[in-house]
């Protein structure tokens, strides 16, 4: 039968509103019956009488819920967005980034000119995109870690 | 008891509530086994009355709620007064001084005037 005192109560709260002084006052009212029910188990009656007996102790509560209704609603608000500090906005990976093509570029005529092979040295910069790409991953991965 | 009687103690549900936070720091059953011990039983708030007039209380700031610690079940929310609640319950608690005085004379059979 005790378990059948949340049950009674949430029905009771069903049109209640759903703010903050509702749910608190449902578990209030909620813990007092269940502990009423306790002793009066406890002092020897049945539990069918015991919950007849609680529940009927809570009275009506039509018009303290609807007091509840016809208060604002306080006002919460929402959660702020979670700052992802990624590779986009972070300096220091902008930094890296343009000091890496920097180098490609180096690299791409050092090669060039020392092998004469231009028709394969071009893939310096295919090699650069990707490292810019690992690079962007890896703060990425950093600075979502970190929010 | 009759419904006079019952409407009688109702009428003070906020005096009596406040009469035992003035002892310490409380919760709905406890003030409500509080209530039917020193009426022998014979009175007892219904859990709807104590909450309206609790709601009251705290949106006056005569009392303040908070949550207790239990381990287990459901949590017991805890009341206390406020200054200004200890103040609101001795200018209450006068003034039933001086009704039920009023009452008591104003309930008796009047002596019929000698000429």
């Amino acid at each position: 039968m005790r378990e059948q005192i949340p049950a009674y109560l949430d029905r009771v709260f069903a049109n209640a509103p759903c703010t903050r002084k509702a749910v608190e006052m449902k578990e209030a009212i909620l813990a007092d019956t269940l502990e009423k029910y306790d002793d009066m188990v406890r002092e020897g009656k049945k539990p069918q009488d015991a919950y007849r007996n609680a529940v009927g102790s809570i009275g009506n509560l039509e018009d303290l819920i609807a007091s509840l209704r016809n208060e604002q609603p306080e006002f919460t608000p929402p959660p702020p967005p979670k700052h992802v500090v990624g590779a986009k906005h972070n300096p220091l990976f902008h930094s890296i980034n343009s000091a890496l093509w920097m180098l490609v570029l180096v690299v791409y005529f050092l090669l060039s000119f020392a092998t004469g092979a231009w028709h394969i040295t071009w893939l310096t910069f295919l090699i650069g995109i990707a490292l810019s790409n690992i690079l962007r991953a890896i703060f990425d991965l950093i600075g979502g870690g970190r929010s | 008891m009759s419904n006079i009687a019952a409407d009688l103690i109702r009428g003070h549900t906020e005096t009596i509530i406040l009469a035992q936070l003035m002892a310490g720091d409380s919760y709905g059953y406890r003030i409500n086994k509080a209530v039917k011990q020193m009426t022998d039983g014979k009175y007892e708030f219904k859990e709807a009355t104590l909450y309206s007039a609790f709601k009251r209380l705290e949106e006056e700031r005569y009392i303040q709620s908070y949550w207790g610690n239990e381990e287990s079940g459901a949590r017991r929310r805890y009341y206390t007064i406020s200054d200004l609640g200890r103040q609101h319950y001795r200018q209450l608690t006068d003034e039933w001084g001086q009704v039920s005085r009023m009452i008591e004379m104003l309930v008796q059979i009047p002596q019929s005037e000698q000429i």
